[in-house]
């Protein structure tokens, strides 16, 4: 447990986390990956890059300076020394930051959870042309700034990546931003949101699940590298903001440029929904956490969905309640509360169509997981079985939200029917 | 004969205890074995720990998960369910190597505590 713990806080009964009043949740590197791949294509990498790093820089800057308050930091490297804990305790790295004599900032390592992430998963297949670590940017740029002499914000590049086969990761800051800081949403905007907690079905079971889940994830952090593993992925402490404030960015954009494929993009910030559920749901169902808290999978469409519902409350997504299950023919999933909705709203005001993106496809792939998988077989999650269920003849489901927070509905609503 | 049954018949080692690839979205990062019926899995826990200095982590109600270096093992109390977790800098084909060598203390602490249960 890392020396941050202590200013961790869960809003109930609507399972969402805050740290020091900056909300956040718990994804894996399949999911990161992904969503920062999806901000890219929709934008161009230099530009998804720059976009990611000031997402990260926005939410590092409000955070670092409550820590720098509650835990009394004045001098810059007191300040440095926080930051670079704070990273490594979330699982994003060891960065080691640099201050300049001369004002410049840099920080180098070899284990960014991108970068290396990055490497790992796919590095023996791909060359990747295009650094990856602009959380690690965002940070840097956020600790020029609080440790400065002139007042403003910074953004930051990576000149060198793990990702790309570097020994090392680079970052390097730079005074300066036309595009300045953005408020991101803090807990108080989350509640200014928040409708009234209704739950759903076997709420004693999903609540049980979820709040053994939360201690776990509570109580872990960062190894010696900075990176933090559990239930066989590597996972980060990660803002929500940094999701959001990025998908919704690149939508808007896309939106705005090339209105004819805006769909596109929406499908793919809901396929990152298929990502985490397949890869991060599917092995912590499948883990030895699970059999010993749970008990052994037996697989059956009941049990999976509402494994689901736990692991996403556990993971700080919001309180998901199931509304109706059919096994097999249809699921409704609803919300008061989740990670996308405020943000959006905070943005961008009332949504004249569903955006919780995110939900939407992670409320497909619990149907896919409790209808086309056959746990019993205890399967591989590789890329070909996450090509062969969600990418090859049909979901075989399809969904709809005819109630959305982020439209100023009370709940959103998610309806997923077999086709 | 497939991987799997090549290491089955390899790692048996007249325990009955079997390594075998585990389900993950990880490649060849996680190794599954059962520890016989009956084992007191503290007591292997503990001798595992003794014999490789491992620290024991925090983990959910019910699982014992200790830290080798950067490697990890899972001991399900319940079901006898054992997970060995391969590091990821470890390079892709010495990992099983690497799961073999943290199985070999496992049968040691494993053989103890049947000795001790008897």
């Amino acid at each position: 447990m890392s020396r941050f713990s202590q200013f961790a806080t869960l809003l109930e009964p609507y399972d969402l986390t805050f740290l020091a009043g900056t909300p956040y949740v718990y994804h894996c590197h399949h999911f990161n990956l992904f969503h920062d791949q999806t901000i890219d294509d929709a934008v161009g990498e230099k530009a998804g890059f720059e976009l990611r790093a000031r997402a990260a820089r926005d939410a590092f800057v409000p955070l670092l300076q409550a820590l720098f308050e509650r835990l009394g930091a004045t001098t810059a490297a007191e300040k440095v020394d926080i930051a670079q804990d704070l990273f490594a305790s979330m699982g994003q790295g060891r960065l080691a930051i640099e201050l300049g004599p001369d004002g410049t900032v840099r920080g180098r390592g070899a284990h960014l959870h991108y970068g290396f992430a990055w490497r790992e998963k796919y590095g023996e297949r791909v060359k990747r042309a295009f650094p990856a670590d602009a959380v690690a940017a965002g940070l840097v740029a956020a600790v020029a700034e609080l440790t400065a002499q002139s007042a403003g914000p910074w953004t930051a590049s990576e000149t060198q990546c793990v990702g790309m086969r570097a020994p090392a990761c680079e970052i390097s800051g730079k005074q300066g931003d036309s595009h300045g800081r953005r408020r991101v949403a803090d807990q108080a905007a989350f509640e200014r949101y928040l409708g009234e907690s209704t739950g759903g079905l076997h709420e004693e079971t999903i609540s049980a699940i979820a709040d053994g889940l939360q201690g776990f994830v509570r109580g872990a952090s960062g190894d010696d590298r900075g990176l933090m593993q559990a239930f066989n992925v590597f996972v980060t402490q990660h803002f929500s903001s940094y999701y959001a404030d990025t998908g919704f960015a690149a939508v808007k954009l896309v939106e705005a440029v090339s209105p004819a494929v805006a769909g596109s993009c929406e499908e793919l910030l809901r396929e990152a929904g298929h990502v985490c559920v397949f890869n991060t749901f599917g092995n912590i169902l499948m883990s030895p956490e699970w059999e010993g808290m749970v008990g052994p999978l037996k697989g059956d469409a009941e049990e999976i969905v509402q494994g689901c519902a736990a692991i996403a409350r556990g993971l700080g997504f919001g309180r998901w309640a199931i509304a109706e299950h059919e096994p097999g023919k249809r699921l409704v999933l609803r919300t008061q509360s989740n990670y996308e909705a405020t943000s959006w709203l905070e943005r961008y005001g009332k949504a004249t169509h569903p955006r919780c993106y995110f939900m939407q496809g992670a409320a497909v792939a619990f149907m896919v997981l409790a209808t086309r998988v056959d746990w019993a077989e205890r399967p591989k999650l590789t890329q070909a079985y996450y090509d062969n269920l969600f990418r090859g003849k049909g979901l075989g489901f399809k969904m709809q939200s005819p109630r959305c927070l982020t439209m100023g509905d009370r709940e959103t609503e998610i309806v997923v029917e077999a086709v | 004969m497939s991987y799997h049954g090549r290491s089955r018949n390899r790692d048996r080692c007249g325990s009955g205890v079997n390594l075998t690839l585990d389900t993950s979205c990880t490649d060849r990062r996680a190794f599954r074995t059962d520890l016989p019926t009956g084992t007191n899995v503290d007591d292997v826990a503990k001798g595992l720990a003794q014999a490789t200095g491992a620290d024991r982590v925090a983990s959910v109600p019910g699982v014992i998960s200790l830290r080798i270096g950067r490697d990890e093992v899972v001991l399900v109390a319940r079901t006898g369910r054992v997970q060995i977790r391969v590091d990821a800098e470890i390079v892709r084909h010495e990992r099983r190597l690497r799961a073999e060598s943290l199985f070999v203390f496992l049968l040691q602490a494993v053989r103890a505590a049947d000795v001790n249960n008897r």
